[in-house]
């Protein structure tokens, strides 16, 4: 958090405090709203990574032993050990179209609406 | 009057730990009470610790000493007849301008139709009709300003607080508000009985307060305490109006007395661990030169010099208070008179003015001189800048070492009398005159 947002909390907060607003409206009103934005930061972050670390998890091999599940990152692993070009680049395109529609689709117009609502500016 | 006053401030004192373990003196021995009908003014400058008090009086926080009460009763949280009004408006971005304001009434627990009514009531009062399902961010200042007012009546307080609530307007906006305010006030339609207005404006203190308390710091204790005896509504041209602005501006700018353990405001410490204002050199140049020409002719009055040059009382008191350090004027009994080496300032050419600023700059500025010292006895002619900030927080806080070290530097820079390079963080003697 930036610093005048950070001072801008603390003083939100002094207004619920002087009202002495509490309990679940607390949370309603102040509190949730409040962190709604610097929230869903983390969840496009973490949602990044993860879908990320998921397909690299569809194939694992240590020694012998060989784990594969079925999925885009299976398969793209397949082709590029199987040296298949085509397969890869199809792979890798299905993949980046993933990528751009959920972000378009889902979290950039969350994102919008968190700027626009919530941000403490 | 009634023999119960609204409010008692009783010897109050307040500190805040320092990281080095000492403590950081911000309130002490304050005493204040708050009558039935009276607006109390707190007058200082920032960091004099008014804004400290005026949580402590709406039970935000808690004194280290001596006791807030609220008609007779101990305030130990925050006190239901206590609202606030905030600098910054302090409005929820997400909410409406009707959630904002019913908000006090939903902690209340009201039932649904009431909060309606007295939340329409209040917005309609505070002149916000037909904004009910606006947001924040589609208000102008002064119109958000007015939500903050109306949250904070809406819970039908006995006591409003109001935290610089006209500073972050513009001057008509601010003016506008004001009026609308005090016509309420007076015309007793706002249910409050009492109200504490924290400013660093004089004028605005003199326009609205039956009551004015001088802040001072280092540690923040009231001064002083006027009393404005004029009838509402006032006019700013009128000459006891004038006379009691002058008066005030006397209080702020008197020489402390000796008061022993507190530091000295109008000649800061004498040594190296003296924090230092940001104030450019084209700023001092500026008063000089606005202190030096007609019809001032090298004194002036600082209530005229402050209207003249648009300026409030946190914007030319450090350029004052520097000016006076350096010996280029003095200030006292409201009043800033060049001295010689000012008036000789004012009439110099450039690099004469350079000369004179440096003089003054090593005589009477020991951290400068210190600097300037280390650099001459080094064969390189260079010295990290954590040699000086390391020595500098003994005294005080790391952000405040940071912004005296740059206050001289840039004052050095401008007297060429060292140099310093911010991508090796080090100063040096490269290229003085």
């Amino acid at each position: 958090m930036s610093s005048p947002a950070r001072r801008r909390c603390s003083e939100l907060r002094r207004v619920a405090l002087n009202l002495r607003v509490g309990g679940w409206l607390w949370w309603r009103k102040v509190a949730l709203p409040g962190v709604f934005p610097y929230y869903l930061t983390g969840a496009i972050t973490a949602s990044g990574g993860s879908w990320n670390a998921a397909i690299v998890a569809e194939l694992a091999s240590w020694g012998n032993t060989r784990l594969e599940a079925r999925g885009l990152g299976a398969y793209i692993a397949d082709a590029t050990a199987a040296a298949d070009f085509h397969r890869v680049a199809l792979g890798i395109v299905t993949m980046s179209v993933f990528v751009v529609t959920i972000n378009r689709c889902f979290w950039r117009p969350l994102y919008y609406f968190a700027e626009r609502k919530y941000r403490l500016s | 009057m009634n023999a119960v006053p609204l409010l008692q401030v009783t010897e109050v004192r307040q500190a805040f730990p320092k990281p080095d373990g000492g403590e950081l003196l911000v309130l002490e021995g304050v005493n204040l009470q708050l009558l039935q009908g009276q607006i109390v003014g707190l007058l200082g400058r920032s960091g004099s610790g008014k804004s400290t008090l005026l949580r402590l009086i709406a039970g935000l926080s808690q004194p280290n000493a001596g006791t807030v009460s609220y008609l007779g009763q101990q305030v130990m949280g925050p006190a239901p007849g206590v609202a606030m009004v905030f600098q910054s408006f302090a409005l929820f971005p997400w909410l409406t301008v009707f959630e904002n304001v019913a908000l006090g009434l939903e902690a209340q627990g009201l039932p649904r139709a009431e909060i309606r009514t007295k939340t329409l009531a209040a917005i309609d009062l505070i002149g916000l009709d037909g904004f009910e399902s606006a947001y924040p961010r589609e208000l102008s200042g002064g119109m958000r300003q007015r939500v903050g007012f109306a949250r904070a009546l809406v819970v039908h307080p006995s006591i409003l607080l109001m935290d610089e609530p006209f500073s972050a307007l513009d001057v008509l906006t601010a003016e506008t508000l004001r009026t609308d305010f005090l016509d309420l006030w007076s015309e007793g339609r706002m249910p409050i009985k009492g109200v504490i207005l924290v400013t660093h404006n004089i004028e605005e203190a003199v326009l609205m307060c039956d009551r004015v308390l001088v802040f001072g710091s280092n540690p923040g204790r009231i001064l002083t305490e006027i009393a404005v005896p004029l009838p509402q509504p006032r006019n700013r041209l009128d000459p006891m109006f004038r006379a009691l602005v002058e008066r005030i501006y006397v209080e702020m700018t008197a020489r402390p007395r000796a008061v022993t353990g507190t530091r000295n405001e109008w000649f800061p410490g004498l040594g190296i661990g003296t924090t230092l204002p940001r104030v450019s050199s084209n700023l001092l140049s500026g008063l000089i030169e606005a202190v030096a020409q007609p019809p001032f002719n090298g004194k002036a009055d600082l209530p005229e010099i402050a209207a003249r040059l648009q300026m409030e009382i946190d914007d030319l008191f450090p350029v004052a208070e520097t000016l006076q350090m350096m010996r280029l004027a003095e200030v006292e009994g409201g009043d800033i008179r060049l001295l010689e080496p000012g008036m000789a300032f004012a009439n110099a050419s450039l690099d004469e003015r350079k000369r004179i600023f440096a003089r003054q700059l090593l005589c009477f500025v020991p951290l400068a001189a210190h600097i300037r010292r280390i650099l001459d006895e080094r064969a390189s002619h260079a010295a990290p800048k954590s040699r000086f900030s390391d020595e500098l927080e003994d005294y005080m806080t790391p952000e405040a070492a940071e912004q005296t070290l740059r206050a001289v530097l840039s004052w050095a820079r401008y007297a060429e009398i060292f140099a310093y390079d911010d991508d090796r963080a080090a100063f040096s003697l490269e290229n003085p005159t």
